[in-house]
């Protein structure tokens, strides 16, 4: 069994109930945990105030310990995923969560300001089943016509079209070289094209 | 989906079986996939550089936060329902025994005795008196109000920290010249007063039920 890092140590013992643990815990932190929420919120363009902060850097700590650290004791850190990392993610998620109860849905927000200029092969001016849709309806008909595709052209899709992700920063997540990217997001916009050009061919037949 | 799981897909620790079935999930759920996006940035040390550093007090207030959210292990809990019956005999001995009225009082150190439930206890040290009002709210439970004199010289940033056995039990920085903690259970205690790491006093007492007990005359 591998060894076990400082931060999972102390994890185990904040979990025992041992109190000096908590509070190095808490001390450790409590600094990232800021940042993160800040940066959060500010990737999000969500106006806050430093109450809102507050508010959301104690309800982080609170969510970790309360109920005998429930939260806590989710961890298992099998495949090797630091304490550092998980936190980070937990911190990030509770953020979306406040966005989504005070403040309208981002990825709805994204939606509306949907642009094609990252689809140019579907904008392109020329006669083709995109001068067929209504030009309300775009978005909403994109994203069922997302649906019919596999999970992997959706989600490149999404992360590029949907969400602004640059074609470098998406050949990180899904760990493929940017050549690779690129060819994805070129067979997933043909195939986004004959899912929309049998539905509108089936519309005229 | 698991936190885990999204960190060791971003982080390239799965199989490519997982990383198909994490795809798949990211492809349907937009949440998971917004949060994904944030993590790797949120991950670049770059992007967090020009953010605000968390204030002290903010640390410490969710430090207190922390403490207070305390720990039910398997010992408080049994020592709670002995509590409960304790409390029961006692109920019951006053049913049997009404001549035999329970007075409240400290025992070990107690200067005076204000009424049958409030006791006021005073303890001096060389730079400041602390007095420890006990002011009993249950059957089994008390409020102590800490407060240190004189009110103009009291130590700035002290932090009381009430200890039961070898347990810290509860910790507060003093506000002002006052730091409350809130139904404390019956039973002896040590009450330690410190500044900056150091401590400056300490001091034991015991709250319980007695027969006995001295009051102050007007």
């Amino acid at each position: 069994m591998d060894q076990l890092t400082a931060d999972q140590k102390n994890l185990k013992k904040c979990i025992s109930g041992d109190n000096s643990a908590r509070e190095e815990f808490v001390r450790h932190f409590s600094d990232p945990v800021y940042k993160w929420i800040q940066f959060t919120l500010k990737a999000r363009h969500i106006p806050f105030t430093r109450q809102d902060l507050e508010d959301l850097h104690n309800t982080v700590f609170v969510k970790l310990f309360e109920k005998r650290c429930k939260k806590l004791r989710q961890y298992k850190g099998k495949n090797g995923c630091s304490v550092f990392s998980w936190i980070r993610l937990i911190t990030i998620r509770m953020v979306i969560d406040y966005i989504r109860l005070r403040h309208r849905d981002v990825i709805a927000h994204s939606e509306t300001n949907y642009s094609l200029q990252n689809i140019p092969d579907l904008s392109d001016g020329q006669v083709g089943p995109l001068h067929l849709l209504e030009k309300a309806e775009q978005t909403h008909l994109l994203k069922k016509a997302m649906q019919a595709l596999g999970s992997r052209d959706r989600l490149f899709l999404k992360l590029h079209c949907l969400n602004g992700v640059s074609i470098s920063k998406v050949a990180e997540i899904l760990k493929i070289s940017e050549n690779n990217a690129y060819s994805l997001k070129h067979r997933a916009i043909q195939r986004l094209k004959k899912v929309i050009t049998k539905w509108t061919d089936n519309e005229i037949t | 989906m698991n936190e885990e799981i999204l960190v060791d897909y971003l982080e390239d620790r799965l199989s490519i079986e997982e990383r198909i079935r994490v795809e798949h999930h990211l492809s349907e759920r937009d949440s998971s996939l917004e949060a994904l996006i944030l993590l790797e940035g949120a991950g670049k040390e770059d992007n967090l550089t020009e953010l605000q550093t968390v204030p002290d007090y903010l640390t410490e207030n969710v430090w207190q936060t922390v403490y207070a959210l305390g720990d039910n292990t398997i010992f408080n809990k049994a020592s709670g329902i002995i509590r409960w019956f304790g409390s029961l005999g006692h109920a019951m001995l006053r049913i049997f025994y009404p001549w035999k009225r329970m007075r409240f009082s400290a025992v070990r150190g107690s200067k005076s005795v204000i009424d049958a439930n409030l006791i006021v206890l005073k303890a001096s040290f060389p730079e400041f008196d602390l007095q420890v009002e006990i002011d009993k709210i249950r059957p089994e439970n008390v409020n102590l109000n800490i407060i240190m004199l004189p009110e103009t010289g009291a130590i700035r940033a002290a932090r009381a920290t009430l200890i039961k056995n070898t347990r810290e039990m509860a910790s507060y920085l003093f506000k002002g010249n006052k730091a409350f903690f809130e139904d404390v259970p019956f039973g002896r205690y040590t009450l330690v007063i410190s500044a900056n790491g150091a401590e400056k006093g300490k001091y034991s007492f015991e709250i319980k039920e007695s027969r006995h007990g001295r009051e102050q005359k007007p």
